[in-house]
């Protein structure tokens, strides 16, 4: 029986969880029964995408394994719409896309479940496939890429002399490799953010990285990174560089029928060990197992369930309303305080018709200025109907008909065939309410890494924010599938 | 034979005339009642400890525990007394403003109490502006017509819903009281609270927990509850 991780050498325990090298090997490989009864235990809270992926996988490893999901519907912040929709038609109300590199894991669950992903070219304002007639609005005026290539404009548009001549020769998301390449090749262990001569960039963000390296205030605006941790920041490239995910984030697509396909393949694999209704409302650990308080559906008086281990898959802001006696470590429990996450809706429009064409545009797919959307994509078409979906960005707490209005005073072309209009507001969903791990912020990665992979004893985390790299989908597969082995070899 | 037809056709008419009489009958209001479910009264948990709460509120025929009254209409107050023997430790002071408003809005999809979600905790917020002149009407501003760069990469979006009396209280609320560790609260019919004392408790010292109502009143209606809306939990050494 290997060692818990709490008793193993501090660098073989990163090695084994970091980055998912290994771990994300694991599994997806054949589906099978039980392949012996280990004997063990496991209650998996939480039935969004990683609680479901980690409950399957312990099932892979022949461990006994209940899911308790304290709302209705399984499936978390991957929720595909149906409502209010004509012709059979659907939309992706949380997690929009994959990308190819990137979801080497959730993309051996497809093939394993027999699911298909389907191009979804520009998803999320996505730079590819490149030159396919993306816009993007600066100071009013729309450009196109090949505008935004041309040293005379990008001269105009305030870079300095060294960014013009990068970006005549590449597109504008490869511009942070013309300021931190030199930082990014001295990482070379995906576990190991710190040792690598940059543990000073711990206490600044991005953008002041940036600045430092000479880039223009037209850069930076560009680039963004106020706020966000350096040495975090860094760190993340030289991770996707050795998972060999480009700048561009890679080609994107979603999966027929809605992303929510993915949730209901391992629920139905699952059954009867997933239940509904079942809020937590109390966990308990010693150095023997785990005791979960809960309520069943209907009924009033709590249960409780014993189990050698527990994962928490519920977000962290979530689970921390949920007493755990005794108490977390001072370490662990800052990260659960202290991990921020992103929420945003998604606006979705249905259109009669591509109205862009009679406009001349051969896509939709734009950015904007205005405050009320920022950005604008369309949705692969759906079998049997000719009607199309519509996707944009827009704050939080705004009416879906305030969104469709801004799209109306900013969009280039004469008319549109619009005919409503829909979100789904998730800052009002008590249980499922954050996205995406929003970046450590400057000064504490040394706070986070690598106590967010790390158990507390019989208690295990999984979930976007427990990977070396945080990026959507992939990084809660991965985190399941990497818990879910520990629990097997603990 | 024929009587017992008669009988049986007075018996069905009596009941389907009674069956309207109850239609027609106005249902009575019943006034506000709150309780505190769990945990028990005079119950006795350890300091720091983290323990869970449940209250079921019912108002005008309708309950939380049908899901009648949405959740987020219940706020608990768990709250620091040096002497929970004390009659006086009973006595509910009013519910903010700012935090009824709170529950009500959205803020607790990216907001928390004391940690950090999409957006920063209100204790944080307390911290960094209390005391400073024109923070209320800033933060009030912040929350109407929303803002970014003031807390990391995320943006506060805007809240046109909200009033601008309503978002000043609820500035008022933040800026003032957001960062006081001995007053805590949790929104929705259950969740947790945190026995959490500000110096070395004594004997007599606990957490008075108070429940409220924060949904819409009839006209006329005060808020004032029934029920066993009040609960002490002394706090222990382990």
């Amino acid at each position: 029986m290997a060692r818990p991780p709490e008793q193993m050498e501090r660098r073989t325990f990163l090695k084994t969880v970091a980055a998912g090298f290994g771990a994300s090997m694991i599994g997806a490989t054949a589906e099978a029964e039980p392949s012996s009864a280990a004997g063990k235990r496991a209650i998996v809270a939480g039935a969004g995408i990683t609680g479901l992926a980690c409950a399957y996988e312990l099932m892979q490893h022949g461990i006994d394994v209940t899911v308790l999901e304290a709302s209705g519907r399984y499936g978390g912040h991957v929720f595909t719409g149906h409502d209010g929709l004509s012709d059979g038609l659907w939309a992706d109300y949380g997690a929009d896309h994959l990308t190819r590199p990137g979801y080497e894991q959730f993309f051996r669950y497809v093939d394993l479940f027999g699911l298909e992903a389907v191009p979804y070219p520009n998803a999320e304002g996505s730079p590819l496939p490149a030159n396919n007639g993306q816009l993007m609005q600066i100071s009013g005026k729309f450009y196109t890429e090949a505008q935004l290539a041309d040293p005379t404009t990008l001269k105009l548009l305030g870079f300095n002399e060294g960014e013009i001549a990068f970006l005549s020769r590449h597109p504008w998301y490869e511009l942070p490799t013309l300021y931190l390449a030199g930082h990014i090749a001295r990482f070379h262990d995906p576990s190991q953010p710190f040792g690598n001569g940059c543990d000073d960039l711990d206490m600044i963000d991005l953008d002041t990285l940036y600045a430092r390296q000479g880039a223009s205030k037209r850069a930076r605006d560009y680039l963004g990174g106020q706020h966000v941790n350096a040495l975090y920041g860094v760190w993340r490239f030289s991770v996707m560089k050795g998972r060999g995910i480009p700048l561009s984030e890679g080609e994107t697509f979603h999966l027929k029928g809605g992303n929510e396909e993915m949730p209901k393949a391992f629920a139905a694999r699952l059954g009867a060990r997933v239940k509904l209704n079942h809020p937590i409302t109390a966990i308990s650990h010693d150095a023997g197992g785990v005791t979960v308080t809960y309520t069943a559906y209907g009924r009033d008086e709590p249960q409780t369930m014993r189990a050698d281990y527990l994962v928490n898959c519920i977000s962290l802001p979530v689970f921390r309303r949920i007493p755990v006696t005794p108490a977390l470590s001072p370490a662990k429990q800052y990260v659960v305080d202290n991990v921020t996450y992103s929420s945003h809706p998604f606006f979705v429009f249905e259109a009669e018709s591509k109205f862009w064409l009679d406009d001349g545009f051969t896509n939709l797919a734009m950015s904007f200025e205005h405050p009320d959307i920022s950005s604008i994509w369309g949705v692969p078409e759906i079998p049997n109907s000719t009607r199309v979906i519509l996707k944009a960005f827009g704050p939080s707490g705004l009416s879906p008909g305030r969104v469709l209005a801004a799209f109306r005073e900013v969009y280039p072309g004469k008319h549109d065939t619009i005919i409503q209009a829909l979100t789904y507001d998730w800052s009002r969903d008590a249980l499922a309410p954050t996205c995406e791990m929003e970046p450590f912020a400057p000064g504490t990665l040394r706070r986070f890494w690598p106590e967010i992979m790390k158990p507390e004893g019989r208690l295990y985390f999984a979930g976007t924010y427990a990977d070396a790299l945080s990026r959507g989908m992939e990084s809660c597969v991965r985190s399941a599938a990497r818990i879910a082995k520990e629990v097997a070899d603990a | 034979m024929k009587m017992k037809t008669i009988g049986l056709s007075i018996a069905a008419l009596s009941a389907s005339f009674l069956a309207v009489l109850l239609r027609a009958a106005p249902v009575a209001r019943s006034g506000l009642n709150i309780d505190i479910t769990s945990p028990a009264d005079r119950s006795r948990l350890p300091w720091n400890a983290q323990a869970p709460y449940a209250v079921t509120v019912s108002y005008n025929g309708k309950s939380t525990k049908y899901g009648e009254l949405p959740a987020n209409v219940v706020v608990l107050r768990a709250a620091y007394v040096s002497n929970a023997d004390a009659p006086s430790s009973r006595k509910a002071g009013a519910l903010p403003e700012g935090v009824a408003r709170i529950s009500q809005s959205n803020c607790m999809g990216c907001h928390d109490f004391t940690a950090s979600s999409a957006g920063p905790s209100f204790a944080a917020i307390g911290k960094r502006y209390a005391g400073k002149a024109n923070a209320v009407a800033m933060i009030a501003g912040h929350i109407r017509n929303g803002s970014s760069g003031a807390w990391g990469g995320g943006a506060m979006p805007p809240h046109p819903d909200l009033a601008p009396v309503q978002a000043t209280a609820i500035a008022q609320w933040v800026v003032a009281h957001g960062n006081d560790a001995t007053v805590q609260y949790s929104i929705g019919k259950s969740g947790s609270f945190r026995m959490v004392a500000p110096t070395k408790a004594g004997p007599h010292a606990g957490v008075v927990l108070s429940a409220f109502y924060t949904g819409p009143l009839e006209p006329g209606d005060t808020g004032k509850a029934a029920g066993h809306n009040t609960v002490v939990v002394y706090g222990s050494s382990s």
